[in-house]
């Protein structure tokens, strides 16, 4: 009987994460494909008639009921990629100075850390291992900018014209700047240091485990995730709520439209730290406010990278030099991507 | 008898999964009642000494007697336990040969 029980409670474990994507997938395919949300979320007139205390409050529950399903989603996703993918043969093949290697850490980057605490430890190792550190630079670009819960929740939120930019633009502003980057002397100096010394290669053994097992520890992962970004989103979400609300539409469409607004979008986000996924809540405030969707994008590229404790975090492994030369790439990569946006795209969302 | 030795690779100041791993150990360590047997070293995943000498890019990893056994996830007790019986088994072996 026990025998049975136990075996019970591990079938419930692993279809917990396999029953929760198939429903949050199959309520982004209802909406998409019906083109209606199952509850009506109030305007944000409707929503200040609550005064500044409450205000925050019904901005975040409505995002919630509103955002709830890609979400989940992505949280999933990024468990079963956690556990089900071999990270470590990934990282390896980044350790060459080949354009190969490039495109492969931006490619990957997405899928390889989900989260930020994760990145700085990759790409400090890949550097020490004498990885080269143009792929160790781009994959420290891709990460954070075309992250893939932030690329779902773009999607979802501002538009999928804007996610699928933000994501092509990452990758090839991840691989310029990773080139760039690689062509310094500081670079080249670095390289000869660590590249002198004789790596291994991490050889794992694993021990086996079943596929349950497997999938309640992709859960897990999920999860953890949550838990460490959900605060800060929510955090984010509420003062979003207050720009949204507060801030004059005329401020924004003088200083977030044109070839300003794109400069300025590249740039807000060194001064202000943003956690991940709040850029995104932010500029769909800021987009209901007359922002523009070029300088949304250079913003939603920029916010993620040019934060103070990741310049911080960098140079503490790779020296200032590198570290503010990346910075400044990466500002004028975000500006760059915001002109071809408006070139080719123009106004539209 | 020799020590196993158990080194749990993690990010300094340590974030909430190298941490997890840590105590993971421990405890499956504790249950076995093996703790005069195994010594658990805590490293730095941002050391160039580690990464020269396991190539552990990501965190948490875990290696017992310098072989990774677990590399970019918290592992449950059980596959600890299991990982560490075969280190016993294997160590027992090299004695008695």
């Amino acid at each position: 009987m026990r025998k049975v029980l136990r075996k019970a409670k591990r079938f419930l474990k692993a279809s917990t994460p396999i029953l929760l994507l198939a429903i949050s997938l199959g309520y982004i395919l209802y909406t998409r494909l019906t083109g209606s949300t199952l509850l009506e979320t109030p305007s944000i007139d409707e929503m200040k008639v609550y005064g500044p205390l409450l205000l925050p409050l019904i901005y975040v529950a409505t995002y919630i009921a509103r955002a709830w399903a890609p979400l989940l989603f992505a949280y999933i996703l990024a468990g079963f990629i956690n556990e089900f993918i071999p990270r470590h043969v990934l990282v390896e093949r980044f350790s060459s100075t080949r354009l190969s290697s490039y495109l492969l850490a931006a490619l990957f980057a997405p899928l390889l850390a989900v989260c930020s605490c994760v990145m700085i430890p990759v790409f400090a190792g890949l550097v020490y291992s004498g990885a080269g550190i143009g792929p160790a630079t781009a994959f420290l670009f891709a990460a954070p900018a075309a992250n893939l819960i932030a690329i779902t929740l773009t999607a979802d939120l501002v538009s999928w014209r804007i996610a699928i930019a933000r994501f092509v633009a990452a990758l090839a502003i991840a691989t310029l700047v990773g080139y760039a980057v690689a062509r310094t002397p500081w670079a080249q100096r670095l390289e000869k240091r660590f590249g002198s010394r004789a790596t291994q290669r991490a050889k794992v053994v694993e021990v086996k485990r079943s596929l349950c097992t497997r999938l309640w520890q992709s859960f897990l992962f999920s999860c953890y995730l949550a838990k460490t970004i959900l605060p800060y989103m929510l955090l984010g979400i509420a003062i979003a709520s207050y720009v949204h609300a507060y801030v004059p539409p005329t401020l924004v469409s003088t200083y977030l439209r044109g070839f300003l607004g794109i400069v300025l979008g590249a740039l807000i986000g060194v001064p202000m730290y943003t956690p991940t996924c709040v850029e995104v809540f932010l500029v769909n405030a800021l987009k209901h406010l007359g922002m523009a969707p070029s300088a949304a994008l250079a913003f939603l590229i920029g916010a993620p990278i040019t934060s103070i404790p990741a310049i911080l975090g960098i140079s503490r492994v790779v020296g200032w030099g590198i570290a503010v030369l990346y910075i400044v790439l990466a500002i004028v990569g975000a500006i760059a991507a915001g002109i071809l946006y408006h070139i080719a795209v123009g106004s539209v969302w | 008898m020799r020590k196993i030795v158990v080194e749990v690779v993690g990010v300094e100041p340590p974030c909430p999964r190298c941490r997890k791993a840590l105590e993971v150990v421990y405890r499956a360590v504790k249950e076995l009642g093996l703790e005069d047997r195994v010594s658990v070293v805590k490293l730095n995943a941002n050391s160039q000494d580690v990464v020269a000498k396991y190539g552990t890019l990501l965190t948490p990893a875990i290696i017992v007697n310098g072989v990774v056994r677990v590399l970019g996830r918290v592992p449950d007790k059980d596959e600890v336990i299991d990982i560490l019986k075969e280190a016993i088994r294997s160590e027992e072996g090299v004695e008695e040969s």
